[in-house]
């Protein structure tokens, strides 16, 4: 066994696992909260890599800072996205949000194609491209810092689900709306904030999306795709399986890209061969509980 | 409600009207011009970059045409289509500006996959065509004998056998490659010819793997290739993996003697990697350092055209196929096929990419502009010619000094 090796490619697949993780949290409290598989996700992950990109570009502001920028950004575009075209088919059937999710999808692409170009653009600051030697593993500094952030986005947002009123509202939400509405709580601002919150969380995730990778308007895509496995493979809309769901995708893409043959070949192929095996042994994903 | 939504439906449908790319440059009076029309990938995400740029080299040089009172006494139309990277899109595309534009000439062009889709379904046409897409042998074999075929990109082979020649040429010669490419035709033809060329003249392929374009981590690849350390890392991809793969080659340290590729002097290279771009080699078509007199002037002329932008190789490329097709109209004096294909066989053209004729291929193409490739190599943020010796503007520093000695 060629150890270095091994440990390397644990700590690069836990290292991207972070940025999955970072993704899907945003998808998943919007599923859970207001059961809407939101396909413009990765789109909003894609402005906030390109709000960060234009700030470092035009006004210098480094990523660490425009994190939040791109967070409080994409909360409130995220606010109008919910207000003017979710929140009037809210009632409709699940089909018709699908649709509306990909339209909008879509049209973030085309536009952001439009106004930027396709040119693939990233983030280089004084820090960038450091490498931290552990031992016999190297680490991108940056790429570290992805993953601490990830871990405390995690954090943050129990911390809020659980400790904070408008948090707590949205946890009975998801267990009953009808319920959550008859002892007063009011769900369409409920649902307003929980769109806002993923919206927000999109956005800072792709303010590390410009830095650890790059800008352009495929990048949420892509991301998307991955995060749709990782949402059904931790079982839809709950936090923990979100987390376990990244970690056994970057590992396993992490391993197999090492150690098979043509691994590399297989990035988006092991995403879903995996998600069907693990659908074949446990329907409802690894931490899903059925939901009547 | 009901209303709510359908005014919100039609200002969805109005914005993607407004935002569907309608392109044909249109003088006032349209039977007056010429008409040629370019079928360029402008919406597909992977190779709008290179269908932007080719808008940018067509437009020049439809400006200067016409600035010099077009051709035959007559302005020149340019209907630009957008394939969006579809092969069925682009076969109507085609189909559209041939038979009801009428244009005497169709140019333009990017993927393979869609060259050979298009040209599959206009040969019963027999148009004239111009193309400047397209390195894939699979076109070549089948369209390039075709009398009214004219190809101006290298073909795949030419790439690979300077990368070879050039290999060939460093001291002391290196005896390991490990190879990596996009899973698409491009990568795939590519690797092939350059491990058949390797092969024949005693290189070890050590790694020789495909990965999926776009994919966010290329550490595991990386770390595999470390494992077996070779001499030289050789990698066909796109501009966006090409920027994640050096910035990954340099987080986990791996440091092959000379980090070679494919077409590293697109726009946002140096922005997008900074000093970690450094020493990278690549087989390009053209740069806008290089120190042909037809390029300086040209370059000069970008600049004023499109300020603050470096142009990649399709610029000058698409504009080097509209002038060479006006050019052939002017000396056929007419629009006719017979004359105009002849007058393009005689092309003998100063272009900012070299002279330009019309030359028999190696694999059976009659028509071909380009087959001599450079290669280039970054250093200190500048990208300079070193092979061949010929157009060399600066030297290859090889071994590329490690990562911890930069």
């Amino acid at each position: 066994m060629d150890w270095p090796s091994f440990f390397q490619s644990l700590a690069n697949g836990i290292l991207i696992a972070g940025l999955y993780a970072a993704v899907t949290l945003g998808l998943t409290l919007v599923l859970g909260v207001m059961g809407i598989v939101n396909f413009a996700h990765g789109e909003l992950v894609m402005l906030g890599a390109y709000n960060t990109f234009w700030l470092f570009a035009l006004l210098g502001i480094d990523p660490l800072l425009s994190l939040a920028i791109s967070g409080v950004l994409l909360f409130f575009i995220g606010i109008g996205i919910y207000r003017f075209t979710i929140r009037p088919i809210l009632k409709d059937p699940p089909l018709n949000q699908l649709l509306l999710t990909l339209g909008i999808s879509i049209f973030l692409q085309n536009l952001a194609m439009i106004l930027w170009k396709t040119d693939s653009r990233s983030v280089v600051t004084s820090y960038s491209g450091i490498s931290l030697h552990l031992g016999i593993v190297h680490i991108g500094l940056t790429r570290s810092m992805t993953f601490l952030m990830a871990v405390a986005l995690t954090i943050l947002l129990v911390l809020f689900l659980y400790k904070v009123r408008p948090g707590r509202a949205m946890r009975a939400v998801s267990e009953n709306n009808t319920a959550s509405w008859l002892i007063g709580i009011n769900v369409q601002r409920t649902y307003l904030l929980a769109f806002g919150v993923a919206s927000a969380l999109a956005g800072v995730s792709g303010a590390m999306v410009s830095t650890i990778m790059y800008t352009f308007p495929m990048v949420g895509f892509k991301l998307s795709l991955k995060a749709f496995c990782i949402l059904v493979l931790g079982g839809l809309g709950n936090i923990p399986g979100t987390l376990l769901g990244s970690l056994i995708l970057g590992l396993t893409e992490s391993f197999v890209g090492t150690y098979v043959p043509e691994g590399s070949g297989w990035a988006e192929g092991i995403s879903f061969i995996l998600l069907i095996i693990i659908l074949m042994i446990k329907p409802t994903g690894l931490a899903g509980t059925r939901r009547e | 409600m009901g209303g709510k939504r359908f005014h919100f439906g039609m200002g969805l449908l109005v914005c993607c009207v407004l935002l569907t790319p309608r392109l044909a440059i249109t003088p006032a009076i349209a039977q007056e011009t010429i008409k040629i029309g370019a079928v360029l990938p402008l919406s597909k995400a992977a190779f709008a970059e290179a269908g932007e740029e080719q808008r940018r080299g067509l437009l020049m040089a439809l400006e200067e045409i016409n600035q010099a009172g077009g051709v035959l006494g007559k302005k020149v139309e340019l209907i630009i289509e957008d394939d969006t990277g579809e092969p069925s899109v682009g076969i109507a595309a085609c189909e559209k500006l041939l038979t009801r534009d009428k244009v005497v000439a169709l140019i333009g062009g990017y993927s393979s996959t869609i060259t050979f889709a298009q040209m599959n379904a206009i040969q019963r046409l027999e148009p004239f065509v111009a193309w400047v897409g397209a390195s894939s042998t699979n076109v070549e074999h089948n369209f390039g004998p075709k009398r009214w075929f004219f190809h101006y990109h290298p073909w795949d082979y030419d790439r690979q056998s300077t990368v070879r020649d050039f290999l060939l040429s460093i001291s002391p010669r290196p005896k390991t490659m490990a190879i990596a490419y996009e899973d698409g035709i491009y990568g795939t033809t590519s690797r092939d010819y350059a491990v058949k060329y390797l092969k024949e003249r005693g290189f070890e392929i050590v790694f020789d793997e495909r990965f999926k374009s776009g994919s966010p981590d290329f550490t595991p690849m990386l770390t595999k290739i470390k494992m077996v350390n070779p001499d030289i890392f050789y990698w066909v991809a796109y501009a966006g993996d090409t920027t994640l793969i050096m910035k990954q080659a340099k987080e986990i340290d791996f440091n092959p003697k000379l980090f070679l590729s494919v077409a590293i002097n697109f726009p946002q290279y140096k922005e997008s990697l900074g000093a970690t771009g450094d020493y990278v080699a690549g087989v390009d078509v053209w740069i806008p350092g290089m120190k042909l007199p037809a390029a300086v002037k040209w370059m000069e002329r970008f600049k004023k055209a499109y300020p603050g932008r470096t142009p990649e190789y399709w610029a000058p490329l698409a504009y080097t196929n509209l002038m060479t097709v006006v050019e052939a109209i002017r000396r056929a004096g007419s629009t006719d096929k017979e004359k105009l294909i002849a007058a393009m066989e005689k092309t003998d053209y100063d272009s900012p990419l070299g002279k330009i004729t019309f030359k028999k291929s190696e694999e059976g193409g009659l028509h071909q502009a380009i087959d001599e490739l450079i290669i280039t190599q970054w250093q200190k943020g500048v990208s300079y010619v070193v092979y061949p010796a010929n157009k060399a503007t600066g030297q290859l520093i090889y071994p590329t000094p490690n990562w911890k000695n930069r």
